[in-house]
């Protein structure tokens, strides 16, 4: 893989590598789904462009009150 | 039985929200969803797709500003420029902190006062013209003060110079308001004369005296000087002509009332519009025609109860403002409601109509900005800037993602929850593929919460690999 750099906004270059999509696994069922992302580590960097996710529908819910 | 997968393409298509409720219940529309706002985007910026990326950090200029061994308040900030007469510029960052003002002179990093014993701690205006930096404070005792670039100290600006709070030039003019003892009185000076205040083409305008509120603003704005007034009942007022008197004389043109400017230093223009902060929140001034009439738009519309509620208005009125072109941003630092330092600012990028919002500090530490300022940094970049209460001086938005080089924030987003469409329909989630420039080699943190579920969290390798994780 090659070598990753930050912005420098003093050269006025873009950092970063390749632009990829990164695959990753969910598990559940839901109704409502809320997201989030976030990167804490001094001097680690984030830009996401976009979220493709794969879900299959089981159904109007059962769990009505009775 | 299960459906077939299906595929939902989630594209960001709004910033930060606070008032638009915990849910979106659109559809998909082509297998594309655009998502219209976010509950947090917090130290992020937006690139032009709506993509959330996290805020540069800072690094520290010159060293701290001391006085006896403890570092002091920075009140404020500014860039003063001399172009002299031999064609050569001359540069000196000017800081208010503590008792003094001091001078850094082309990007040396080194600080050296040239005023002392003023109060510390009040609201400083800084203004150049007729080849003099000029500063005044919301101080009671102190007087205006000028200073050439030259002199090892600052003078008091004039013996006829009233004792305001903030100023602006106008017309060849130098504007001033913000006088304890008169504070609906709007003064000017002699003609390309800051020092006189009396006689030749001074004078001044009473803007409806006596009315609840003082004059809290002044700008000159599209070949009127624009007048606020606060805190309480508001208003804004126009100054058109030329001159204290004769054909194009001054005239006072009220526009509105029931919204006006907190403050001079939360007051300033972003393209050909100006913005401001206010009790209710922000707004912009923006001319609808050439000097015909202007229209108030409510910036601050989407996240009104964050306004409202998380920010201090005790202390709301020593808020900063500036014009962060460079990144097409109107940023200002307010206090959070639990104390009084300015840990919070409010970020709004008007590149995107209508605008959007991002905050930098809200839910995680950022620079504490006890002021800001956009000054030309090496290779004559315009910065952003920010001074705080301990006396250090930050440029914000560095290429590192570190404070001071090495204190950790956290750039974090969360969405409103998505039914796609339905919340009656059970849905199963399988897979999902971040799109993303990548950074480093490392993680960044990906969570997703179903219904009342606890989250799960996934840390997802920017460097990933092709198969799924």
């Amino acid at each position: 893989m090659a070598t990753f750099l930050l912005d420098s906004a003093t050269a006025g270059t873009l950092g970063g590598g390749q632009y990829r999509t990164i695959p990753f696994r969910m598990t559940g069922e839901f109704r409502d789904l809320q997201l989030r992302w976030y990167q804490s580590v001094a001097n680690q960097d984030m830009e996401t462009h976009y979220l493709e996710l794969f879900m299959s529908s089981t159904g109007v819910d059962e769990a009505l009150p009775a | 039985m299960a459906d077939k997968l299906s595929k939902v393409l989630i594209t960001f298509a709004g910033g930060l929200a606070t008032d638009f409720g915990p849910s979106f219940t659109g559809a998909p529309q082509g297998q594309a969803l655009q998502l219209p706002f976010f509950l947090r985007a917090d130290n992020v910026l937006y690139e032009l797709d709506g993509a959330p990326r996290k805020v540069g950090g800072s690094s520290i200029y010159g060293t701290r500003l001391d006085e006896s061994g403890a570092g002091v308040s920075v009140q404020g900030l500014y860039d003063f420029w001399l172009q002299g007469t031999g064609g050569t510029e001359t540069q000196n960052y000017i800081a208010y902190a503590g008792t003094q003002i001091l001078n850094s002179t082309g990007l040396s990093g080194t600080w050296a006062a040239i005023k002392t014993g003023l109060e510390s701690g009040k609201e400083p205006c800084f203004e150049t013209f007729t080849a003099r930096m000029i500063w005044a404070s919301t101080s009671t005792t102190d007087v205006p003060q000028r200073w050439d670039g030259v002199a090892a100290t600052t003078s008091n600006l004039g013996a006829s110079a009233p004792r305001f709070s903030f100023m602006a030039k106008h017309k060849n003019l130098l504007f001033a308001a913000g006088v304890a003892t008169l504070p609906s009185r709007l003064y000017f000076s002699d003609t390309l004369d800051p020092t006189v205040w009396t006689g030749g083409g001074s004078g001044s305008i009473d803007i409806d005296p006596d009315d609840g509120d003082r004059i809290t603003g002044i700008v000159s704005h599209k070949n009127e000087l624009i007048v606020f007034k606060g805190p309480n009942r508001l208003s804004v007022h126009r100054i058109t002509g030329s001159s204290a008197s004769g054909s194009d004389a001054f005239a006072r043109v009220p526009f509105v009332t029931g919204v006006g400017s907190l403050n001079q230093n939360g007051l300033f223009r972003i393209n050909d519009d100006l913005v401001f902060p206010s009790p209710r929140g922000l707004h912009s001034l923006a001319a609808t025609a050439a000097f015909g009439d202007y229209v108030e738009a409510f910036l601050a519309r989407p996240i009104l109860t964050l306004y409202q509620d998380q920010l201090n208005h005790n202390v709301i009125n020593t808020c900063w403002g500036v014009n962060y072109q460079p990144r097409g941003l109107a940023i200002w630092t307010f206090p959070l409601a639990s104390g009084t330092a300015k840990n919070v600012c409010l970020v709004y990028d008007y590149r995107f109509q209508p605008g959007r919002w991002a905050t930098w500090g809200l839910n995680t530490s950022y620079v504490n900005a006890n002021c800001l300022a956009i000054l030309q940094s090496t290779q004559r970049r315009h910065r952003l800037f920010a001074g705080t209460t301990g006396g250090y001086i930050h440029q914000l938005d560095v290429s590192n993602r570190s404070i001071a080089g090495g204190t950790a924030y956290s750039g974090d987003v969360i969405t409103p929850f998505l039914n796609f469409g339905t919340s009656a329909i059970k849905k199963n989630a399988h897979a999902g593929f971040w799109s993303l420039l990548p950074k480093g080699a490392y993680n960044f943190n990906f969570e997703y919460t179903r219904d009342n579920n606890a989250a799960q969290s996934t840390a997802l390798a920017q460097g990933g690999g092709n198969t799924l994780g």
